[in-house]
């Protein structure tokens, strides 16, 4: 409350679902500039962030901020509450607390609006817009005890689209504005402004002006006049300040106004009044009284009660539950101290829906548990986010249902009725009705409590007063029938101020002489008479009725059937009923009524309804007039008998009356049984639905969950076709790479193996599940148990070349750890590879490698033998090496000749152009077929070519110009011949020593080859003859 | 130097033959051969006395094991002579002992010696 800042109301707004087109609607209804402050609370899934303030922003033109926290509300400023978390507010600041996400606050209006009411008093405003659910519904209730403003968004052609919400709060009653959001606006904006117009009203009370006690004794006459209560105790300044809040919303400016408005407008005092007796019932309201309770009468309920028995309580307009719990709360504290526990039922039941849902939730703000000691806080409640929710063991106990005091019908053989702050909203004629209905609900000597502006008003025969002050009256015995059947005729008016304000005059102070002349007269010759009601209750008796009605056994009573004498009472009530219905006189001739003494009179019975006196209760005359002389009983039978028949036939009369008489006694017993059996149906009915209501919350659980489930479960299904496929394309992968695979677990039973192995263990699908070792296999591997222990032991991948089988073939098998997905060895994968190709190619490798080293080595050696011997025939350096060269040239070409051909064969011609190249190929004349060698036959052939060419070059022919050499080849049969023959060169000589040229000419022919090798040293040349056979086997 | 030996010589070619052969002869042994088919080797054997025998392996199209199983009943020490090592000859001359090709003058003499233990 600070004082140097001008005050303004801070308007709490509440919506949840469909609340963004109230909220436009709410903003687009006000200037830019209302003088309020708006706080905007929604529910907003934690998971999102919200951008409702951009989207308020464009609905107005206050600036829009989210809220942070220790944000100071200013006038004509917009806040909007961010997702997860509880806002609050406290001395015109906003606080933020981060909600748990364990425990989500379901109802942050309630929370903040609860919160604002506090802080704010009558400037807190709570608006209510379109949303699911019951939230605000007690936070408009704090709003209105702190003489707030509450408003609700009211059903028009367009919202609100969730009317949950605001018919929650609308219909709890605490509701001042319910309009459309639309005209919401509008009348804030008129509220805002009447804070300056009225602030002379209560504030200022101080210096009441005479004009105002006296507009403020009017308002009491109005309020007293039709309500019956006088407020004129009540302090003056709360007085006020509720005619004040009343005065606002009629947006009226000055007192005098409003008295006028509420002499015209009757709703208009029904409200105020309403304003006046505002009571949120917190819990334990009126401590005393519930002390009371709890000391004197609750261990009287239980007293003598064993685990069969059951104490029942009704709690008759329970709203949203804070009275029938707080008695719950003590009963359970009392059933602790108990050693034998009987069953407590408390059926609480109200009119309204809405609030008995809120009631059943037991979710409570913290503002609304003041009334609550901190050790049942702790006892009864659990703190869920910011609101408090009863504990089950009270919840349990209480059964709620819809029920209307004054439409349905009652409970009944209740230990107890508490029903406070009912009756003052009821006129006195419903209350006149309602408090028999409660004695009849209760047993004997069960209890009523009632609120401390209540009583029971004229019915103090029904109950005796337990304690005056609190209210607590005890039910008393009571016998007779009739005071309980509420509606002897289907009377169902109800309403409470219909009544009202026509209280009949009861003062006679002096009669004109006219009427006391009258009076005498009908004293004395008027017939005897009496006026009943209805329900045939005694209202006016006249004088002289005595012959006619006689007091019965038993309590006092005004009922008129049961006063009536014997002989009267079944015409009487067919009359009276008949009247009644048909509302015509009804007049019956010779009724025969018992008198003393043996005698009878005969009478006429007349019942005429009274003429109606404004809105009061029907009333009926009843008129006795004697039609004869009083008679002995014998003697009327005789004249009957005499005049109209046989006194047979009126003893039979008499006795099919006695008949009637009995049965309508049976009917009524049966009507009674009827019922109870009802109120018993009532009751389980209410069980019934409760657990109905409980069923369908589970109901509605079960779906969401199912929603999530069918989530999950079509996942499932992609994973398990994902899987499927996978599944089949790892079995065509199996059966593609031929590979023989076999899966066995720890025990080595086989799992599953592909189509490639079955043949190495002659698997059968059906084999699938027995131990590996069991199966007889064609393998030849006898450690193949022990490798698998090893891999399981090392969990290393283990390798085995099998020997070669009977078939040739070679197997690599390749043993595998089976892991799972958490890296333990669950099993085996044996797999068994064809290696034969493999086998094979490095077999032949191994070959070729070894064949290489051969030749090379070889090679070596005739190198070497080359150079020895070659150095053994050359005279200087120069002749070695120019030999050696020439000779290793000769090789070199030789073999690249059998190299391009592949080792496979040796052309003649190009051997012999290769090797003659270098001694100019033009001087040589070559005569011959073509001819395939061998590698070797080439190899020898080439050596030999080249040390005549060389011999030819150095001594022979090609040692002059004009020397030739022929050569000519020819196969014969299998024998190859070639003739070398010189001509035209010097003089040829036998040489002394076989040169080591024809030593190696002899050597590769004949040694090597085979052959011979024949030389003539002709005149005219060297003539060489060389034959070897052709076909040879040939080493590669 | 030790005791002249009658050697024979296998070796289908010439220059590696005549290569063995003159180092044999330069070391004052006599040479049988050399021979370079398995016919004319055990021509050879029938004619000649033979001290000791070294073969080659592969002769021109056929193995020398007849000459070594000839020599092994005449209880004649021999040594293959070769460019393959144990384990590329067929298997029959695993145990035979081997001279690895090109072998110089000091492993051929050595081979002997080894073969013929100076008595």
């Amino acid at each position: 409350m600070t004082s140097q800042m001008k005050k303004f109301p801070i308007v709490g707004v509440g919506a949840s679902a469909g609340g963004i087109p109230a909220m436009e609607g709410l903003f687009k209804g006000m200037s830019g500039q209302p003088g309020m402050a708006f706080v905007i609370v929604t529910h907003l899934s934690p998971e999102r962030e919200s951008l409702l303030h951009e989207v308020v922003g464009r609905y107005t033109q206050m600036p829009v901020a989210v809220v942070e926290d220790g944000t100071t509300v200013l006038s004509d400023h917009v806040y909007v509450m961010p997702q997860n978390v509880v806002l609050t507010i406290e001395k015109g600041v906003l606080h933020l607390r981060q909600s748990n996400v364990l425990s989500r606050e379901r109802k942050p209006i309630d929370i903040f609006f609860s919160a604002l009411a506090e802080d704010q008093g009558e400037y807190a405003v709570g608006i209510i817009l379109s949303g699911g659910d019951s939230d605000g519904t007690l936070g408009a209730k704090a709003i209105k005890e702190r003489g707030g403003l509450t408003v609700a968004q009211a059903p028009d052609g367009y919202g609100p689209r969730n009317p949950d919400m605001p018919k929650s709060a609308i219909s709890s009653g605490l509701v001042d504005i319910a309009a459309p959001a639309e005209e919401i606006g509008a009348k804030l904006e008129g509220f805002a402004r009447s804070f300056d117009l009225l602030n002379g009203v209560a504030e200022d009370g101080r210096q009441e002006t005479s004009e105002m006690a006296r507009l403020r004794d009017e308002i009491y006459g109005i309020l007293q006049g039709q309500s019956g209560h006088d407020f004129s105790g009540y302090k003056t300044k709360t007085f006020l300040r509720r005619i004040k809040r009343r005065m606002q919303i009629a947006q009226l400016d000055s007192i005098a106004a409003y008295v006028e408005w509420l002499k015209k407008d009757p709703r208009e005092v029904m409200n105020l009044f309403r304003d006046l007796l505002i009571n949120v019932t917190d819990f334990f309201r009126d401590p005393d009284a519930f002390k009371l309770l709890e000391e004197k009468v609750i261990p009287q309920l239980f007293e003598g009660k064993t685990a069969s028995d059951s104490v029942r309580i009704w709690g008759p307009g329970c709203a949203t539950g804070e009275e029938v719990f707080s008695i719950g709360m003590l009963l359970r504290e009392h059933l602790e101290t108990l050693p034998v526990v009987p069953r407590v039922q408390i059926f609480a039941t109200d009119i309204d829906e809405p609030a008995l849902a809120v009631a059943r939730a037991a979710r409570y703000p913290a503002a609304l548990l003041q009334g609550l000691s901190p050790e049942r806080k702790q006892r009864f409640f659990s703190s869920d986010g910011e609101s408090y929710v009863l504990t089950n063991e009270v919840r349990e106990l209480c059964v709620f249902s819809p029920h209307s005091v004054v439409r349905d019908p009652p409970f009944s053989r209740m230990d107890m009725v508490s029903c406070r702050n009912l009756l003052i909203y009821f006129g006195s004629d419903i209350q006149n009705r309602v408090i028999p209905i409660f004695h009849y609900a209760l047993k004997p000597g069960g209890y009523l409590f009632l609120g401390t502006s209540e009583s029971v008003g004229q019915h103090d025969n029904l109950f005796a007063t337990v304690d005056k002050k609190q209210r607590i009256f005890q039910a008393r015995e009571h016998a007779s029938p009739h005071i309980r059947l509420p509606m002897l005729i289907g009377d169902s008016r109800s309403g409470a101020f219909m009544a009202e304000g026509t209280g009949s005059k009861k003062g006679t102070s002096s009669y004109p002489l006219r009427q006391a002349v009258e009076a005498q007269v009908l004293e004395r010759f008027a017939p005897p008479h009496v006026v009943v009601n209805g329900d045939g209750d005694v209202v006016y008796y006249s004088a002289r009725t005595g012959r006619y009605l006689e007091a019965p056994q038993g309590i006092p009573s005004r009922q008129v059937l049961t006063l009536a004498r014997h002989g009267l009472r079944l015409d009487l009530r067919a009359a009276l009923r008949e009247a009644a219905t048909t509302r015509r006189t009804i007049v019956r001739e010779n009724v025969v009524v018992d008198e003393e003494e043996e005698r009878v009179q005969l009478i006429k019975l007349t019942v005429e309804p009274l003429a109606e006196r404004g809105k009061g209760e029907r009333l009926y005359l009843v008129l006795f007039e004697p039609s004869g002389p009083v008679q002995a009983r014998t003697d009327v039978e005789r004249e009957n008998r005499d005049g109209e028949g046989t006194a047979d036939l009126e003893r039979e009369l008499r006795e099919t009356r006695e008949r009637l008489q009995s049965t309508i006694e049976e009917y009524e017993t049966a009507l009674e049984e009827v019922k109870s059996a009802n109120e018993e149906l009532v009751s389980v009915n209410e069980e019934a639905q409760s657990s109905n209501e409980e069923l369908e919350a589970s109901k509605e659980e079960m779906q969401s969950l199912n929603e999530e489930l069918n989530t999950i479960n079509s996942e499932l299904t992609n994973k398990i076709e994902e899987l499927d496929r996978a599944n089949s394309d790892l079995r065509n992968l199996f059966e593609s790479t031929q590979i023989a695979t076999i899966f066995l677990d720890r025990n080595l039973v086989v799992r599953t193996f592909t189509p490639a192995a079955s043949s190495f263990f002659s698997l059968r699908p059906s084999d699938v599940g027995r131990p590996l070792t069991e199966l007889s296999g064609q393998l030849d591997y006898p450690e193949l148990k022990q490798h698998i222990d090893a891999v399981f032991e090392t969990g290393e991948t283990l390798n085995h070349h099998l020997a070669r089988d009977d078939q040739g073939r070679f197997y690599m098998v390749r043993i595998n750890p089976y892991r799972d997905k958490d890296n333990g060895i669950q099993g085996v994968v044996v797999t068994l590879v064809d290696v034969t190709t493999l086998a094979e190619t490095e077999e032949q490798n191994q070959v070729l490698i070894s064949e290489l080293n051969h030749r090379v080595k070889n090679m070596l050696a005739v190198v070497t033998s080359i150079a020895n011997r070659t150095r053994e025939s050359s005279e200087s350096k120069e002749e070695f090496a120019e030999a050696l060269i020439g000779r290793l040239h000769a090789m070199s070409r030789a073999y690249g000749l059998l190299s391009k051909e592949r080792w496979k064969e040796a052309s003649i011609n190009e051997l012999l152009h290769q090797e003659l190249e270098p001694f100019s190929i033009d001087r040589f004349e070559l005569d011959g077929a073509e001819v395939k060698l061998s590698p070797q036959q080439g190899l020898s052939l080439s050596m030999a070519i080249h040390e005549l060419a060389t011999n030819a070059a150095k001594y022979g022919a090609l040692a002059k110009p004009q020397g030739r050499v022929a050569l000519k080849w020819s196969v014969d049969g299998d024998v190859f011949g070639l003739a070398w023959r010189e001509r035209d060169g010097p003089p040829v000589r036998k040489p002394e020593v076989n040169g080591f040229g024809l030593s190696l000419l002899q050597g590769e022919i004949g040694y090597r080859l085979g052959g011979n090798v024949e030389t003539a040293f002709n005149r005219d040349g060297l003539e060489v003859q060389v034959t070897f056979p052709m076909m040879r086997k040939e080493t590669p | 130097m030790s005791d002249p030996l009658r050697v024979l010589v296998v070796e289908d070619e010439w220059l590696i033959a005549e290569d063995i052969a003159t180092c044999l002869r330069a070391s004052g042994h006599q040479v049988i051969g050399p021979a370079p088919s398995v016919a004319a080797a055990l021509g050879l054997i029938g004619e000649n006395h033979v001290d000791v025998a070294l073969l080659d392996v592969q002769l021109h199209g056929e193995t020398s094991l007849a000459i070594a199983e000839e020599l092994q009943t005449r209880h004649i020490p021999f040594a293959c002579l070769t460019g393959f090592g144990p384990r590329d000859v067929p298997s029959a001359f695993a145990n035979f002992k081997f001279v690895r090709k090109p072998a110089d003058q000091t492993a051929i003499l050595s081979a002997l010696a080894e073969l013929v233990p100076a008595s």
